[in-house]
């Protein structure tokens, strides 16, 4: 009897590049899009679930914003870095969202659940664990306009030129928002960095 | 116009929130006035000190319902309250700019008419020898104390009158424009009372005024000392009545309320630019606590 | 260099977009203020800790979701938009007009002629209310310097 050896979804890694994919989506080719899934769908996630605090709106942009790559696939600039046009997607997506649910407001931090497993060492680390779980409460609690540049810098790696691009605010905005978030956390966090020292 | 119109129908429908928020009094018995305040936060209002002073207490509109501020902080100096609020009633709020605006940038100016918000573009033209901000845009009802707003919704100040300029290229021999009260005179001041930080142990020592080069020849604007109490920190610093401070930290100022502020929120010693007839000098502020 | 200064050229340091002579100059400043070290001690780590932060995951069968909604949805509507949106620039003094009269516009886009008319009929009624008591606003004013004296 044959036996079917099921070799599950092991890919080797897609070696072309974004824009290459995105050119290959506009011909037709359906496996470039869904290379674009895997490699884009972690940052979008990220991003929206902490700019919207919860997991079911996160879940439905992320699924919108996708869509949106497809749909508008013709009206991108092969010149332009494709991680910052699929976050632009994503941040005005969020946007209008906050507008229509009125919602400038603080989410506790209670709506997010974070799937991935914390890496802790075997002696357990009670005041990194503190001041971590401090900064992301904190990181929450940042207004959206400044909380958003902070996290496409911190967590995204983007920088200046991308993150005025992704939010289409000038690179002067860019830098004093950043400067602010950085400065609402030291105050917000003063005292737990100083016991985690 | 257009797009003016549909803000007007879409806030009339209740489908956007602005930072825009009303402000009604009773002006003489009989008469309400309705003022602009802009939300700066999601519990403070900031507003021209005029339409926040008594008798009447200012009610703030949300949602239908007319709050009432738990505490008005005013600043004579500047000419602006910020009321504040118990909670957290605003949905939609505008940080200050960072820097002024430049000129030939449009604004966007929002304030609340008799009809409802009235939002129009005007046009930087210039800064005023006093630092306000010189937009040219046309008179409307509504204005008075409207927020202006640049392209990424930040709030660059608020309106505060108008000027008219001597133009001998104009037929009419003049232009009006509006000044602004632009964002760096005052985010400190408000930045400190928004943290509850505006109070200060020991007092600097000095008694002072906006002055403007208008007054005088001369002499350039910016802050007059008038008085300077002996042993104060102000005079171990080397401030005299009749200095006229120019720049604090690197930055110029037109207003004591801004340099008390600055003093109030810095770490270190701030560099001033002293002038004092003709001649000026740089000294040390030590900050105040 | 002044603190201000310094908490801004941090910003540039820590994002790379710094040059030698100006980390030099920070540096400086560093050594000797301690409000200022401590500031950039706490961005340094701060920064560090965002990037050991636990990424969230997004749920295994995205993308069969997102090619349902995909297949579900209508075709192309890319040159609808354009059309429409040429309509209302082309018409914003009339529509501003209709609006006002309180007429339906069948091509202005996102407003069925019931919202128009909706929208319409609440400021008509707010400013009819605002008829019946006297309400002001206050006039601009000619420009004046706050020339009171404060004391601190």
């Amino acid at each position: 009897m044959a036996v079917r050896l099921v070799r599950g979804r092991r890919r080797e890694p897609d070696p072309r590049s974004d824009a290459e994919l995105m050119i290959a989506l506009c011909k037709g080719d359906d496996q470039s899009f869904t290379e674009i899934i895997r490699r884009f769908q972690d940052p979008v996630y990220s991003l929206l679930i902490r700019m919207l605090g919860n997991e079911d709106e996160a879940e439905e942009l992320l699924q919108v914003t996708f869509c949106r790559v497809h749909r508008y696939r013709e009206h991108y600039d092969t010149s332009r870095p494709l991680i910052t046009w699929v976050l632009t997607i994503a941040s005005n997506l969020a946007k209008k969202e906050w507008r229509r649910r009125s919602r400038w407001l603080q989410i506790p931090l209670d709506n997010v659940t974070l799937t991935s497993p914390m890496q802790t060492a075997p002696h357990y680390d009670a005041g990194r664990r503190e001041l971590k779980a401090s900064l992301e409460e904190a990181i929450d609690k940042l207004p959206p306009h400044y909380r958003e540049p902070f996290l496409l810098r911190e967590d995204q790696q983007l920088t200046y030129e991308e993150i005025s691009e992704v939010l289409g605010i000038r690179i002067g905005t860019v830098k004093s928002r950043i400067n602010r978030a950085r400065a609402l956390l030291r105050e917000a966090l003063s005292e737990a960095w100083e016991r985690w020292k | 116009m257009f797009h003016a119109l549909a803000l007007l129908a879409a806030v009339a429908a209740g489908v956007t929130s602005s930072p825009v928020v009303t402000i009604r009094r009773e002006g003489s018995p009989g008469i309400t006035e309705l003022t602009t305040g802009i939300a700066i936060s999601s519990h403070h209002v900031i507003t021209l000190s005029a339409f926040a002073a008594g008798p009447s207490v200012p009610l703030v509109e949300v949602d239908g319902q007319y709050l009432e501020p738990d505490t008005v902080y005013s600043s004579e100096g500047l000419g602006l309250a910020i009321l504040v609020f118990d909670g957290r009633p605003f949905t939609s709020y505008a940080s200050p700019a960072g820097s002024l605006p430049e000129s030939g940038d449009l604004l966007t100016l929002a304030g609340q008419g008799v009809g409802g918000l009235v939002s129009i573009g005007g046009r930087v033209m210039r800064i005023y020898e006093d630092g306000a901000v010189l937009v040219s845009a046309p008179r409307m009802d509504g204005l008075m104390g409207a927020g202006a707003f640049d392209s990424d919704d930040e709030l660059v100040g608020l309106v505060n009158g108008v000027i008219t300029t001597r133009l001998e290229s104009t037929p009419a021999g003049s232009a009006e424009h509006l000044a602004i009260l632009p964002s760096p005179s005052w985010s400190v001041w408000a930045d400190l009372v928004m943290a509850g930080r505006w109070a200060s142990s020991t007092p600097f020592g000095v008694t002072a005024t906006a002055c403007s080069s208008e007054d005088a020849d001369e002499r350039p604007s910016g802050v007059l000392i008038v008085a300077v109490d002996d042993g104060s920190t102000a005079c171990r610093c080397g401030l005299r009545p009749g200095d006229l401070v120019v720049s604090l930290d690197g930055e110029r100022i037109y207003n004591p309320e801004t340099m008390r502020g600055l003093l109030l929120s810095a770490g270190d010693s701030l560099d001033a630019v002293v002038w004092f007839h003709g001649n000026s000098r740089t000294i040390k502020l030590a900050p105040l606590r | 260099m002044n603190c201000r200064d310094a908490l801004r050229l941090m910003d540039s340091v820590m994002d790379g977009t710094a040059g030698p002579e100006q980390e030099q100059v920070l540096h400086f400043h560093l050594a000797g203020c301690q409000a200022c070290k401590r500031a950039m001690q706490m961005n340094r780590d701060i920064s560090r800790l965002c990037r050991e932060m636990p990424r969230p995951e997004p749920p295994s069968d995205l993308e069969s979701r997102i090619r349902a909604r995909l297949a579900a949805l209508p075709a192309e509507v890319h040159a609808e938009h354009r059309r429409r949106n040429r309509v209302a620039i082309a018409l914003p003094f009339v529509a501003a007009l209709l609006i006002v009269l309180g007429l339906t516009l069948g091509s202005r886009p996102g407003t069925t002629a019931v919202d128009a008319a909706e929208a319409v009929r609440k400021v008509a009624v707010a400013a009819q209310g605002a008829a019946k008591y006297t309400v002001t606003t206050p006039p601009l004013a000619a420009y004046a310097r706050p020339a009171s004296l404060i004391s601190f």
